[in-house]
Protein backbone atom coordinates (compact mmCIF):
# COMPACT_ATOMS: atom_id res chain seq x y z
CA UNK A 1 0.00 0.00 0.00
CA UNK A 2 1.45 3.32 -1.14
CA UNK A 3 0.34 6.87 -0.47
CA UNK A 4 1.13 8.73 -3.66
CA UNK A 5 1.09 12.25 -2.25
CA UNK A 6 2.76 13.54 0.92
CA UNK A 7 4.92 16.64 1.35
CA UNK A 8 8.22 17.02 3.22
CA UNK A 9 9.57 20.18 4.80
CA UNK A 10 8.36 23.62 5.71
CA UNK A 11 5.60 24.91 3.45
CA UNK A 12 5.88 28.60 2.63
CA UNK A 13 2.41 28.85 1.12
CA UNK A 14 0.21 27.11 3.67
CA UNK A 15 0.66 28.16 7.28
CA UNK A 16 1.64 25.65 9.90
CA UNK A 17 2.69 22.83 7.56
CA UNK A 18 6.17 21.59 8.39
CA UNK A 19 6.47 17.85 7.99
CA UNK A 20 9.57 15.92 8.96
CA UNK A 21 10.94 12.58 7.80
CA UNK A 22 10.24 11.10 11.22
CA UNK A 23 6.61 12.19 11.19
CA UNK A 24 6.09 10.70 7.74
CA UNK A 25 7.63 7.38 8.68
CA UNK A 26 5.69 7.29 11.92
CA UNK A 27 2.38 7.87 10.13
CA UNK A 28 3.26 5.33 7.44
CA UNK A 29 3.93 2.72 10.10
CA UNK A 30 0.80 3.59 12.04
CA UNK A 31 -1.39 3.32 8.93
CA UNK A 32 0.33 0.30 7.42
CA UNK A 33 1.76 2.10 4.38
CA UNK A 34 4.59 0.25 2.71
CA UNK A 35 5.58 3.20 0.58
CA UNK A 36 4.99 6.89 -0.02
CA UNK A 37 5.61 9.34 -2.81
CA UNK A 38 7.11 12.49 -1.36
CA UNK A 39 6.73 15.96 -2.81
CA UNK A 40 8.82 18.85 -1.53
CA UNK A 41 6.88 21.34 0.57
CA UNK A 42 5.55 24.28 -1.43
CA UNK A 43 7.90 27.18 -1.89
CA UNK A 44 7.96 29.87 -4.53
CA UNK A 45 10.25 32.47 -3.01
CA UNK A 46 13.58 31.49 -4.49
CA UNK A 47 15.49 28.86 -6.37
CA UNK A 48 17.49 28.25 -3.19
CA UNK A 49 14.36 27.46 -1.21
CA UNK A 50 13.24 25.01 -3.88
CA UNK A 51 16.63 23.38 -4.09
CA UNK A 52 16.78 22.95 -0.36
CA UNK A 53 13.41 21.18 -0.38
CA UNK A 54 14.15 19.01 -3.41
CA UNK A 55 17.53 18.00 -1.96
CA UNK A 56 15.85 17.01 1.26
CA UNK A 57 13.40 14.79 -0.60
CA UNK A 58 16.26 13.19 -2.55
CA UNK A 59 18.16 12.51 0.68
CA UNK A 60 15.07 10.93 2.24
CA UNK A 61 14.74 8.64 -0.80
CA UNK A 62 18.38 7.60 -0.54
CA UNK A 63 17.90 6.80 3.13
CA UNK A 64 14.84 4.60 2.57
CA UNK A 65 15.05 3.37 -1.05
CA UNK A 66 12.54 0.60 -0.46
CA UNK A 67 9.84 2.83 0.97
CA UNK A 68 10.28 6.44 -0.13
CA UNK A 69 9.90 7.60 -3.72
CA UNK A 70 10.46 11.26 -4.44
CA UNK A 71 9.42 13.75 -7.06
CA UNK A 72 10.78 17.24 -7.63
CA UNK A 73 8.95 20.53 -7.80
CA UNK A 74 10.34 23.68 -9.40
CA UNK A 75 8.86 26.91 -10.55
CA UNK A 76 7.60 26.04 -14.04
CA UNK A 77 7.89 29.67 -15.08
CA UNK A 78 11.70 29.43 -15.26
CA UNK A 79 12.99 29.53 -18.79
CA UNK A 80 13.59 26.29 -20.66
CA UNK A 81 17.31 25.70 -20.08
CA UNK A 82 17.20 26.42 -16.40
CA UNK A 83 14.05 24.41 -15.75
CA UNK A 84 15.30 21.41 -17.69
CA UNK A 85 18.73 21.52 -16.05
CA UNK A 86 17.23 21.61 -12.59
CA UNK A 87 14.83 18.74 -13.28
CA UNK A 88 17.57 16.69 -14.89
CA UNK A 89 19.74 17.18 -11.83
CA UNK A 90 17.03 15.77 -9.62
CA UNK A 91 16.39 12.87 -11.96
CA UNK A 92 20.06 11.98 -11.61
CA UNK A 93 19.62 12.16 -7.85
CA UNK A 94 16.88 9.56 -8.06
CA UNK A 95 13.69 11.59 -8.14
CA UNK A 96 11.07 9.92 -10.28
CA UNK A 97 8.64 12.61 -11.41
CA UNK A 98 7.85 16.31 -11.69
CA UNK A 99 5.23 18.10 -9.63
CA UNK A 100 3.59 21.21 -11.05
CA UNK A 101 1.16 23.39 -9.18
CA UNK A 102 -0.68 26.17 -11.05
CA UNK A 103 -1.69 27.82 -7.81
CA UNK A 104 1.69 27.94 -6.15
CA UNK A 105 3.43 29.31 -9.24
CA UNK A 106 0.67 31.01 -11.24
CA UNK A 107 1.44 28.52 -14.01
CA UNK A 108 -0.72 28.65 -17.12
CA UNK A 109 -0.54 25.46 -19.21
CA UNK A 110 -1.61 27.53 -22.22
CA UNK A 111 1.52 29.68 -22.00
CA UNK A 112 4.87 28.60 -23.43
CA UNK A 113 5.76 27.49 -19.91
CA UNK A 114 3.17 24.76 -20.33
CA UNK A 115 5.12 23.56 -23.32
CA UNK A 116 8.39 23.68 -21.38
CA UNK A 117 7.07 21.44 -18.63
CA UNK A 118 5.73 18.79 -21.00
CA UNK A 119 8.83 18.93 -23.21
CA UNK A 120 11.00 18.40 -20.15
CA UNK A 121 8.94 15.46 -18.96
CA UNK A 122 9.04 13.88 -22.42
CA UNK A 123 12.77 14.37 -22.86
CA UNK A 124 13.64 13.03 -19.42
CA UNK A 125 10.94 10.32 -19.51
CA UNK A 126 9.39 11.45 -16.25
CA UNK A 127 5.70 11.49 -15.28
CA UNK A 128 4.01 14.77 -14.42
CA UNK A 129 1.98 15.29 -11.25
CA UNK A 130 -0.19 18.33 -11.89
CA UNK A 131 -2.46 19.79 -9.22
CA UNK A 132 -5.92 20.56 -10.59
CA UNK A 133 -8.85 22.49 -9.18
CA UNK A 134 -6.48 24.92 -7.44
CA UNK A 135 -5.40 28.30 -8.73
CA UNK A 136 -8.53 28.62 -10.87
CA UNK A 137 -8.93 29.23 -13.70
CA UNK A 138 -5.32 28.22 -14.46
CA UNK A 139 -5.84 24.95 -12.60
CA UNK A 140 -8.78 23.80 -14.67
CA UNK A 141 -8.00 20.28 -15.89
CA UNK A 142 -9.16 20.98 -19.43
CA UNK A 143 -6.42 23.58 -19.83
CA UNK A 144 -4.10 20.56 -20.02
CA UNK A 145 -5.98 18.93 -22.89
CA UNK A 146 -3.84 20.06 -25.84
CA UNK A 147 -0.59 19.25 -24.07
CA UNK A 148 -1.81 15.81 -22.97
CA UNK A 149 -2.78 15.09 -26.58
CA UNK A 150 0.51 16.41 -27.91
CA UNK A 151 2.59 14.35 -25.49
CA UNK A 152 0.80 10.99 -25.26
CA UNK A 153 3.99 9.34 -24.03
CA UNK A 154 4.04 11.46 -20.85
CA UNK A 155 1.99 10.02 -17.99
CA UNK A 156 0.03 12.89 -16.42
CA UNK A 157 -1.33 12.42 -12.91
CA UNK A 158 -4.18 14.82 -12.13
CA UNK A 159 -3.60 15.55 -8.46
CA UNK A 160 -6.76 16.25 -6.38
CA UNK A 161 -8.92 14.97 -9.25
CA UNK A 162 -12.22 16.67 -8.35
CA UNK A 163 -11.08 19.59 -6.24
CA UNK A 164 -13.28 22.65 -6.73
CA UNK A 165 -15.80 20.36 -8.36
CA UNK A 166 -13.78 19.87 -11.52
CA UNK A 167 -14.32 16.10 -11.57
CA UNK A 168 -16.24 16.34 -14.83
CA UNK A 169 -13.22 17.97 -16.49
CA UNK A 170 -10.95 15.27 -15.06
CA UNK A 171 -13.30 12.66 -16.52
CA UNK A 172 -13.32 14.35 -19.89
CA UNK A 173 -9.55 14.35 -19.96
CA UNK A 174 -9.31 10.75 -18.75
CA UNK A 175 -11.79 9.69 -21.42
CA UNK A 176 -9.90 11.45 -24.20
CA UNK A 177 -6.30 10.87 -23.16
CA UNK A 178 -4.96 7.43 -22.25
CA UNK A 179 -1.96 9.04 -20.49
CA UNK A 180 -4.15 10.58 -17.75
CA UNK A 181 -4.22 9.18 -14.19
CA UNK A 182 -6.57 10.32 -11.44
CA UNK A 183 -5.08 10.96 -8.00
CA UNK A 184 -7.71 11.21 -5.28
CA UNK A 185 -6.27 13.36 -2.46
CA UNK A 186 -8.67 16.05 -1.21
CA UNK A 187 -10.75 15.47 -4.32
CA UNK A 188 -13.51 13.01 -5.11
CA UNK A 189 -15.99 11.64 -2.62
CA UNK A 190 -16.38 7.87 -2.39
CA UNK A 191 -19.07 7.66 -5.07
CA UNK A 192 -16.94 9.53 -7.58
CA UNK A 193 -13.88 7.52 -6.61
CA UNK A 194 -15.74 4.30 -7.43
CA UNK A 195 -17.02 5.84 -10.65
CA UNK A 196 -13.46 6.68 -11.69
CA UNK A 197 -12.45 3.06 -11.12
CA UNK A 198 -15.51 1.63 -12.87
CA UNK A 199 -15.23 3.95 -15.84
CA UNK A 200 -11.47 4.33 -16.40
CA UNK A 201 -10.05 1.28 -14.63
CA UNK A 202 -8.25 0.84 -11.32
CA UNK A 203 -4.95 1.01 -13.17
CA UNK A 204 -5.62 4.72 -13.77
CA UNK A 205 -6.66 5.67 -10.24
CA UNK A 206 -4.18 6.52 -7.49
CA UNK A 207 -4.57 6.93 -3.74
CA UNK A 208 -2.94 10.01 -2.24
CA UNK A 209 -3.42 12.20 0.82
CA UNK A 210 -1.48 15.49 0.44
CA UNK A 211 -1.54 16.16 4.18
CA UNK A 212 -0.52 13.89 7.03
CA UNK A 213 -3.89 14.29 8.67
CA UNK A 214 -5.63 12.69 5.69
CA UNK A 215 -3.63 9.47 5.36
CA UNK A 216 -5.94 7.27 7.40
CA UNK A 217 -8.93 8.89 5.72
CA UNK A 218 -7.62 8.18 2.22
CA UNK A 219 -7.09 4.54 3.11
CA UNK A 220 -10.60 4.36 4.55
CA UNK A 221 -12.12 5.81 1.39
CA UNK A 222 -10.38 3.40 -0.96
CA UNK A 223 -11.11 0.47 1.35
CA UNK A 224 -14.82 1.29 1.62
CA UNK A 225 -15.85 2.86 -1.68
CA UNK A 226 -17.14 -0.43 -3.05
CA UNK A 227 -14.35 -1.49 -5.40
CA UNK A 228 -13.02 -5.06 -5.50
CA UNK A 229 -9.95 -6.31 -3.67
CA UNK A 230 -8.09 -6.57 -6.95
CA UNK A 231 -9.03 -3.00 -7.86
CA UNK A 232 -7.84 -1.80 -4.43
CA UNK A 233 -4.46 -3.39 -5.04
CA UNK A 234 -4.14 -1.13 -8.05
CA UNK A 235 -5.52 2.12 -6.67
CA UNK A 236 -3.62 1.72 -3.41
CA UNK A 237 -0.25 0.80 -4.85
CA UNK A 238 0.19 -0.85 -8.21
CA UNK A 239 -0.96 2.09 -10.34
CA UNK A 240 1.50 4.55 -8.84
CA UNK A 241 4.28 1.98 -9.18
CA UNK A 242 3.38 1.65 -12.84
CA UNK A 243 3.44 5.42 -13.32
CA UNK A 244 6.79 5.80 -11.56
CA UNK A 245 8.25 2.83 -13.43
CA UNK A 246 9.08 0.87 -10.31
CA UNK A 247 7.01 -2.23 -11.01
CA UNK A 248 9.77 -4.49 -9.80
CA UNK A 249 8.93 -5.65 -6.33
CA UNK A 250 5.29 -5.00 -7.02
CA UNK A 251 4.38 -8.39 -5.65
CA UNK A 252 5.16 -6.93 -2.21
CA UNK A 253 2.02 -4.83 -2.54
CA UNK B 1 -23.97 7.29 21.62
CA UNK B 2 -27.13 8.55 19.91
CA UNK B 3 -26.68 8.93 16.15
CA UNK B 4 -29.23 10.85 14.13
CA UNK B 5 -29.03 11.30 10.37
CA UNK B 6 -31.02 14.39 9.36
CA UNK B 7 -30.43 14.09 5.61
CA UNK B 8 -31.57 10.99 3.73
CA UNK B 9 -33.57 10.70 0.50
CA UNK B 10 -35.90 8.01 -0.81
CA UNK B 11 -37.44 7.60 -4.25
CA UNK B 12 -36.26 7.70 -7.82
CA UNK B 13 -34.12 10.78 -8.23
CA UNK B 14 -34.42 12.45 -11.63
CA UNK B 15 -31.22 14.48 -11.23
CA UNK B 16 -28.85 11.88 -9.84
CA UNK B 17 -30.52 8.80 -11.29
CA UNK B 18 -30.52 7.03 -7.93
CA UNK B 19 -33.39 5.10 -6.38
CA UNK B 20 -33.13 4.72 -2.61
CA UNK B 21 -35.64 2.48 -0.89
CA UNK B 22 -36.95 2.28 2.66
CA UNK B 23 -35.31 -1.13 3.13
CA UNK B 24 -31.95 0.20 1.99
CA UNK B 25 -32.14 3.16 4.36
CA UNK B 26 -33.20 1.07 7.36
CA UNK B 27 -30.67 -1.65 6.57
CA UNK B 28 -27.78 0.80 6.53
CA UNK B 29 -29.07 2.58 9.63
CA UNK B 30 -29.02 -0.72 11.49
CA UNK B 31 -25.60 -1.61 10.13
CA UNK B 32 -24.06 1.70 11.16
CA UNK B 33 -25.88 2.24 14.46
CA UNK B 34 -28.01 5.19 13.37
CA UNK B 35 -31.06 5.32 15.60
CA UNK B 36 -33.11 7.90 13.72
CA UNK B 37 -33.21 9.63 10.35
CA UNK B 38 -35.01 12.54 8.76
CA UNK B 39 -36.07 11.49 5.29
CA UNK B 40 -36.86 13.80 2.38
CA UNK B 41 -38.04 13.11 -1.16
CA UNK B 42 -35.55 12.54 -3.97
CA UNK B 43 -35.27 15.24 -6.64
CA UNK B 44 -38.52 15.22 -8.61
CA UNK B 45 -40.03 17.28 -11.39
CA UNK B 46 -43.79 17.59 -10.90
CA UNK B 47 -45.98 18.65 -7.99
CA UNK B 48 -47.67 15.24 -8.01
CA UNK B 49 -44.32 13.47 -7.76
CA UNK B 50 -43.35 15.52 -4.71
CA UNK B 51 -46.74 14.91 -3.09
CA UNK B 52 -46.50 11.18 -3.70
CA UNK B 53 -42.98 11.30 -2.27
CA UNK B 54 -44.23 13.01 0.87
CA UNK B 55 -46.96 10.40 1.29
CA UNK B 56 -44.43 7.63 0.89
CA UNK B 57 -42.24 9.17 3.61
CA UNK B 58 -45.30 9.45 5.87
CA UNK B 59 -46.00 5.73 5.42
CA UNK B 60 -42.36 5.04 6.28
CA UNK B 61 -42.72 7.18 9.41
CA UNK B 62 -45.92 5.38 10.47
CA UNK B 63 -44.11 2.05 10.29
CA UNK B 64 -41.17 3.38 12.34
CA UNK B 65 -42.56 6.34 14.32
CA UNK B 66 -39.55 6.65 16.62
CA UNK B 67 -36.90 6.23 13.95
CA UNK B 68 -38.10 7.86 10.76
CA UNK B 69 -39.20 11.50 10.46
CA UNK B 70 -40.17 13.47 7.39
CA UNK B 71 -38.77 16.57 5.68
CA UNK B 72 -40.85 18.52 3.17
CA UNK B 73 -39.17 19.38 -0.13
CA UNK B 74 -40.76 21.04 -3.15
CA UNK B 75 -39.90 23.48 -5.88
CA UNK B 76 -40.88 26.96 -4.59
CA UNK B 77 -41.46 28.07 -8.17
CA UNK B 78 -44.68 26.03 -8.19
CA UNK B 79 -47.92 27.91 -7.58
CA UNK B 80 -47.49 29.70 -4.24
CA UNK B 81 -50.76 28.56 -2.77
CA UNK B 82 -50.06 24.97 -3.74
CA UNK B 83 -46.60 25.17 -2.15
CA UNK B 84 -47.95 26.64 1.07
CA UNK B 85 -50.77 24.09 1.35
CA UNK B 86 -48.50 21.12 0.74
CA UNK B 87 -45.98 22.40 3.29
CA UNK B 88 -48.75 22.89 5.84
CA UNK B 89 -50.15 19.41 5.14
CA UNK B 90 -46.71 17.84 5.61
CA UNK B 91 -45.86 19.67 8.84
CA UNK B 92 -49.27 19.78 10.51
CA UNK B 93 -50.92 16.57 9.29
CA UNK B 94 -48.05 14.26 8.37
CA UNK B 95 -45.96 15.33 11.35
CA UNK B 96 -42.89 16.28 9.26
CA UNK B 97 -40.19 18.10 11.19
CA UNK B 98 -38.48 20.36 8.64
CA UNK B 99 -38.40 21.84 5.14
CA UNK B 100 -35.82 21.66 2.39
CA UNK B 101 -34.75 24.10 -0.28
CA UNK B 102 -32.49 22.76 -3.02
CA UNK B 103 -31.26 25.65 -5.19
CA UNK B 104 -29.76 23.12 -7.62
CA UNK B 105 -32.94 21.25 -8.55
CA UNK B 106 -35.46 23.88 -7.52
CA UNK B 107 -33.51 26.27 -9.77
CA UNK B 108 -33.69 28.87 -7.04
CA UNK B 109 -31.50 31.93 -7.01
CA UNK B 110 -31.41 33.60 -3.61
CA UNK B 111 -31.76 36.89 -5.46
CA UNK B 112 -35.30 36.34 -6.79
CA UNK B 113 -38.47 37.28 -4.92
CA UNK B 114 -39.73 33.69 -4.81
CA UNK B 115 -36.69 32.65 -2.73
CA UNK B 116 -38.45 34.28 0.22
CA UNK B 117 -41.27 31.74 0.11
CA UNK B 118 -39.54 28.79 1.84
CA UNK B 119 -38.22 31.17 4.52
CA UNK B 120 -41.67 32.65 5.13
CA UNK B 121 -43.34 29.23 5.31
CA UNK B 122 -40.64 27.84 7.64
CA UNK B 123 -41.21 30.83 9.91
CA UNK B 124 -44.99 30.37 9.90
CA UNK B 125 -44.81 26.64 10.56
CA UNK B 126 -41.94 27.05 13.06
CA UNK B 127 -39.70 24.39 11.51
CA UNK B 128 -36.04 24.44 10.43
CA UNK B 129 -35.17 25.04 6.79
CA UNK B 130 -32.38 22.93 5.32
CA UNK B 131 -30.67 24.55 2.30
CA UNK B 132 -28.61 22.49 -0.11
CA UNK B 133 -25.13 23.92 -0.74
CA UNK B 134 -22.37 23.35 -3.25
CA UNK B 135 -23.39 21.58 -6.43
CA UNK B 136 -25.45 23.86 -8.60
CA UNK B 137 -23.23 26.94 -8.38
CA UNK B 138 -23.77 29.84 -8.36
CA UNK B 139 -27.32 29.41 -6.98
CA UNK B 140 -26.07 26.99 -4.33
CA UNK B 141 -23.32 29.25 -2.98
CA UNK B 142 -23.88 29.74 0.73
CA UNK B 143 -23.29 33.47 0.98
CA UNK B 144 -25.88 34.27 -1.69
CA UNK B 145 -28.40 33.45 1.06
CA UNK B 146 -26.74 35.73 3.63
CA UNK B 147 -29.32 38.56 3.42
CA UNK B 148 -32.27 36.15 3.74
CA UNK B 149 -30.69 34.21 6.56
CA UNK B 150 -30.08 37.44 8.47
CA UNK B 151 -33.60 38.72 7.80
CA UNK B 152 -35.14 35.43 8.98
CA UNK B 153 -32.97 35.24 12.09
CA UNK B 154 -35.73 33.38 13.97
CA UNK B 155 -35.70 30.50 11.45
CA UNK B 156 -33.26 27.67 12.08
CA UNK B 157 -31.15 27.20 8.95
CA UNK B 158 -29.24 23.99 8.27
CA UNK B 159 -26.61 24.34 5.54
CA UNK B 160 -26.51 20.91 3.91
CA UNK B 161 -22.95 19.87 3.03
CA UNK B 162 -21.65 22.99 4.85
CA UNK B 163 -20.95 24.69 1.55
CA UNK B 164 -18.98 21.74 0.08
CA UNK B 165 -17.06 21.81 -3.20
CA UNK B 166 -14.32 23.84 -1.57
CA UNK B 167 -16.83 26.51 -0.62
CA UNK B 168 -16.85 25.42 3.00
CA UNK B 169 -15.39 28.75 4.02
CA UNK B 170 -18.65 30.34 2.84
CA UNK B 171 -20.64 28.03 5.10
CA UNK B 172 -18.34 28.81 7.99
CA UNK B 173 -18.61 32.54 7.27
CA UNK B 174 -22.39 32.35 7.63
CA UNK B 175 -22.28 30.14 10.70
CA UNK B 176 -19.93 32.53 12.49
CA UNK B 177 -22.14 35.52 11.81
CA UNK B 178 -25.62 34.02 12.10
CA UNK B 179 -26.47 32.09 15.28
CA UNK B 180 -29.44 30.49 13.52
CA UNK B 181 -27.12 28.64 11.10
CA UNK B 182 -26.06 25.01 11.56
CA UNK B 183 -23.39 23.21 9.53
CA UNK B 184 -24.36 19.78 8.22
CA UNK B 185 -21.53 17.45 7.26
CA UNK B 186 -22.78 15.15 4.49
CA UNK B 187 -20.98 14.70 1.17
CA UNK B 188 -18.44 17.47 1.59
CA UNK B 189 -15.08 17.77 -0.05
CA UNK B 190 -13.46 14.92 1.88
CA UNK B 191 -11.36 16.87 4.35
CA UNK B 192 -11.50 15.98 8.02
CA UNK B 193 -9.37 18.97 8.96
CA UNK B 194 -12.33 21.21 8.23
CA UNK B 195 -14.48 19.32 10.75
CA UNK B 196 -11.93 20.27 13.38
CA UNK B 197 -11.90 23.82 12.04
CA UNK B 198 -15.69 24.10 12.27
CA UNK B 199 -15.62 22.82 15.84
CA UNK B 200 -13.00 25.36 16.79
CA UNK B 201 -14.73 28.26 15.07
CA UNK B 202 -18.43 27.69 15.78
CA UNK B 203 -18.54 24.76 18.21
CA UNK B 204 -19.93 21.24 17.96
CA UNK B 205 -23.35 22.41 19.11
CA UNK B 206 -23.77 24.01 15.66
CA UNK B 207 -22.54 21.02 13.66
CA UNK B 208 -24.43 17.91 12.71
CA UNK B 209 -23.51 14.62 11.12
CA UNK B 210 -25.58 13.61 8.05
CA UNK B 211 -25.10 11.22 5.15
CA UNK B 212 -27.34 12.27 2.22
CA UNK B 213 -27.18 8.63 1.11
CA UNK B 214 -27.07 5.16 2.71
CA UNK B 215 -23.75 4.67 0.92
CA UNK B 216 -22.22 7.52 2.89
CA UNK B 217 -23.56 6.77 6.37
CA UNK B 218 -20.56 4.76 7.57
CA UNK B 219 -18.11 7.12 5.89
CA UNK B 220 -19.34 10.32 7.51
CA UNK B 221 -19.56 8.64 10.92
CA UNK B 222 -15.95 7.61 10.38
CA UNK B 223 -14.96 11.14 9.40
CA UNK B 224 -16.61 12.62 12.50
CA UNK B 225 -15.08 9.98 14.76
CA UNK B 226 -11.58 10.46 13.37
CA UNK B 227 -11.45 14.23 13.17
CA UNK B 228 -10.11 14.82 16.66
CA UNK B 229 -13.36 15.86 18.34
CA UNK B 230 -13.58 15.00 22.03
CA UNK B 231 -16.33 12.67 23.31
CA UNK B 232 -18.66 15.48 24.23
CA UNK B 233 -18.22 17.20 20.87
CA UNK B 234 -18.68 13.94 19.02
CA UNK B 235 -21.93 13.24 20.86
CA UNK B 236 -23.22 16.63 19.82
CA UNK B 237 -22.17 16.24 16.21
CA UNK B 238 -23.47 12.70 15.79
CA UNK B 239 -26.87 13.30 17.36
CA UNK B 240 -27.26 15.96 20.00
CA UNK B 241 -27.24 18.95 17.69
CA UNK B 242 -29.80 17.44 15.30
CA UNK B 243 -32.12 16.45 18.15
CA UNK B 244 -32.11 20.03 19.38
CA UNK B 245 -32.28 21.76 16.00
CA UNK B 246 -35.11 19.57 14.69
CA UNK B 247 -36.95 19.48 18.04
CA UNK B 248 -36.80 15.70 18.34
CA UNK B 249 -36.49 15.59 22.14
CA UNK B 250 -38.55 12.69 23.50
CA UNK B 251 -39.51 11.45 20.06
CA UNK B 252 -36.68 9.00 19.35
Amino acid sequence: MIDAHLHLGEDLIFDGVDTTEEKILEEMDRCGLEGAVIYPANSNVSLEAERERNERVAAFCRQYPERIYGICQLNPNYEREMYQAEVEKYKEKGLLGISVNPQVYGWDPHSHHGQIVFETAARLELPLFIAVGVGLPLGQPLRLYDLCQAYPQVPVVLVHADKSYCGHQCETLAGECANIYLETSLGPNMRLLKKYVDRYGADRVIMGSCTMTQVEHSIYMHEHCGITQEQKKWTMGKTIKKVLGIERGMEKC
Amino acid sequence: MLIVDPHVHIGHDTTWDSNRTEDEVLGKMDETGIQAAIVQPAQFVTFEDYKTGHNRIYDFHLKHPKRIFGMFSMNPHFDEEMYRKEAERCIRKLDFVAMKLTPLTHIMSAGVKRARLPFEVARELKVPLMIHQGTGLPFSAATTFYPLIREFADVTIVLAHSGTTDNEMEGLFLAKRCPNVYLELSVRTPNIDNIRLFAREVGASRMMFASDSPDEMAHVIWECSHSGLNEEELAMVLGGTAVRAFQLEGRI
